[in-house]
């Protein structure tokens, strides 16, 4: 049986008359890399605060590493690393000075505070920033001095609200391997991102959110699933058009002078038939490829779905 | 603890703040000694009542201290961690430290820079009269207290609102406080409101502080 680090379930949040949270359920696996996803005032930031247990549900529960949010924050605090969406450093102290202190509040010992500092630096890539006043830094060193204050108490679990925000191509790529590590090490991470491409490359599971209610929690494969992904093939001619032999279940999305976009589940006998039936007509086939829809492209299918049902009810 | 005593000093040191909370007190009196003195040519000892005994001007000095110390205490208070509060940035202190920690650390904070500009001010004033207000140490002790009462009120306006025009709060808290001090009978009665304003506003500001990153 797979062990959980978080059990959300019911959860529920009013701001006001504003329903943040309605009946919001689901569960993140130890040992992974959970995306959570959603549109902008979905429910992802006040989630991830109900979880770090800085924020209380109006009703229904959640336990991290079996301990109640709401009854037992304290016990939870010392293993959750928690990167908010936006925050603000000190100016004047630096870096270290800052990592410093976090040591201290941490109850590390004296004698190891100098070394966590060092390997959260040398984890974020953040060593030659060490000595450096905090006003100096740009959005995307502020965000890795961010997830370095998450990661120096050595946490099990990694709470991060758009981690990749403000970050370069390239540090969006570091980030990723850092994840990956921190994976291999043992922890579990729960992430809420836009970007859906990094996403996809990184994550285990997937939990979908929508005006506060989730509408998917699962492995990546699942979700697919669940939006009855079908694949979109290419098949690209030597020189001539190529025509759709009959019985073939699906619809061309694409067509080009001599290829064309053709979306269904094609199973390897018809694709073989086709092959054969474009050949006898003397069209010379050089290439059939699957072009796999992107998680943004099965993200935004599933939210318009679930607009339409709402609007046809 | 020491580790937030840290934080709240390196900062407030960096962004100059710490400077102006330990001075004012003691510049305040030393202001109105000299203003008054050399309206009418240097001399010493300085007064600010030609008719005072230099003991008179000396209390009337210190009083003026003891009134703006405990006034920068609670806006020292409530000033420090001010950016943190209201970017919910006081979010990643409070998974590391308890509410309670974070708020008693201001408050103590806040209370030894208004000691540290008092005894500046005492030690100032009295330089420059010649002499030191009676029963020094009993309004010393009153002095701690109202500065700790003080810190409290201070930390609880802030988690309030951090809003800066919220600072009022601050004055307001000081306006009663500072009568009370003003007298140099004993006076344990005041003594005893001051500690419960200190522990009650305490309470609060601990609890509130986690409240606000709840919003």
């Amino acid at each position: 049986m797979t062990e959980r680090a978080i059990v959300a379930e019911g959860l529920l949040k009013r701001y006001g008359r504003v329903t943040a949270l309605r009946d919001t359920s689901f569960a993140v696996t130890k040992g992974t890399i959970t995306g959570f996803v959603g549109r902008n005032g979905a429910g992802k930031t006040t989630t991830l605060k109900i979880v770090s247990t800085l924020m209380h549900a109006d009703d229904g529960t959640c336990e991290v590493l079996g301990h109640d949010v709401s009854r037992e924050p304290y016990a939870i605090r010392s293993h959750i690393g928690f990167l908010p969406d936006t925050f603000d450093l000190p100016a004047t102290l630096t870096l270290r000075e800052y990592l410093g202190i976090f040591t201290e509040l941490y109850g590390i010992s004296r004698g190891d505070r100098s070394r966590r500092v060092d390997a959260a630096l040398q984890l974020t890539r953040t060593e030659e920033l060490g000595e450096r006043r905090l006003k100096a830094l740009s959005r995307g060193e502020v965000q890795r001095v961010g997830l370095a204050r998450a990661l120096i108490h050595n946490p099990d679990i990694l709470l991060l609200d758009e981690p990749a925000a403000g970050l370069d191509p390239h540090a969006r790529v570091e980030l990723k391997e850092l994840l990956r590590l921190l994976r291999e090490r043992g922890k579990t991470i729960f992430l809420s991102s836009h970007v859906l491409a990094d996403l996809e490359e990184i994550c285990d599971e997937l939990v979908v959110i929508r005006r506060g209610a989730v509408i998917f929690a699962g492995d990546i494969a699942g979700f697919r699933r669940q939006m009855r992904s079908t694949t979109r093939w290419r098949l690209t001619a030597v020189s001539r058009p190529i025509a759709i032999p009959s019985g073939i279940r699906g619809e061309v999305v694409e067509s080009g002078p001599t290829s064309v976009d053709f979306e269904g589940n094609l199973s390897a006998g018809e694709r073989a038939r086709w092959i054969a039936e474009l050949v006898a007509k003397g069209i010379d086939v050089c290439e059939v490829s699957p072009i796999q829809s992107t998680l943004e492209q099965e993200f935004a299918k599933a939210i318009e779905e679930e607009e339409e049902e709402e609007a046809a009810s | 603890m020491i580790a937030l005593l840290r934080y709240l000093y390196l900062k407030s040191a960096r962004d100059s703040s710490l400077f102006a909370f330990l001075f004012v007190p003691a510049l305040m009196p030393v202001a109105a000694l000299s203003g008054v003195t050399l309206k009418h040519g240097l001399q010493y000892p300085f007064y600010m009542d030609a008719l005072y005994t230099p003991v008179q001007n000396a209390t009337l000095a210190a009083t003026i201290a003891m009134g703006t110390s405990v006034l920068f205490a609670s806006i020292a208070s409530f000033w420090t961690l001010r950016a943190e509060i209201t970017t919910r940035s006081i979010g990643s202190f409070l998974l590391a430290a308890r509410p309670l920690t974070i708020a008693l650390a201001l408050i103590l904070f806040a209370a030894a820079i208004g000691l540290a500009g008092w005894v500046g001010a005492v030690a100032l004033t009295g330089a420059l009269t010649t002499a030191v207000m009676p029963h020094l140490a009993l309004i010393t002790l009153k002095v701690v207290v109202a500065l700790i009462a003080a810190s409290a009120a201070g930390a609880l306006v802030v988690t309030i609102s951090p809003q800066p025009g919220m600072i009022i709060g601050s004055y307001v808290g000081c306006a009663v406080l500072i009568p009370l001090l003003a007298k140099s009978t004993k006076g344990s009665v005041q003594l005893l409101v001051a500690v419960v304003v200190a522990i009650v506003c305490t309470l609060l500001a601990a609890f509130l502080l986690e409240r606000r990153c709840a919003t």
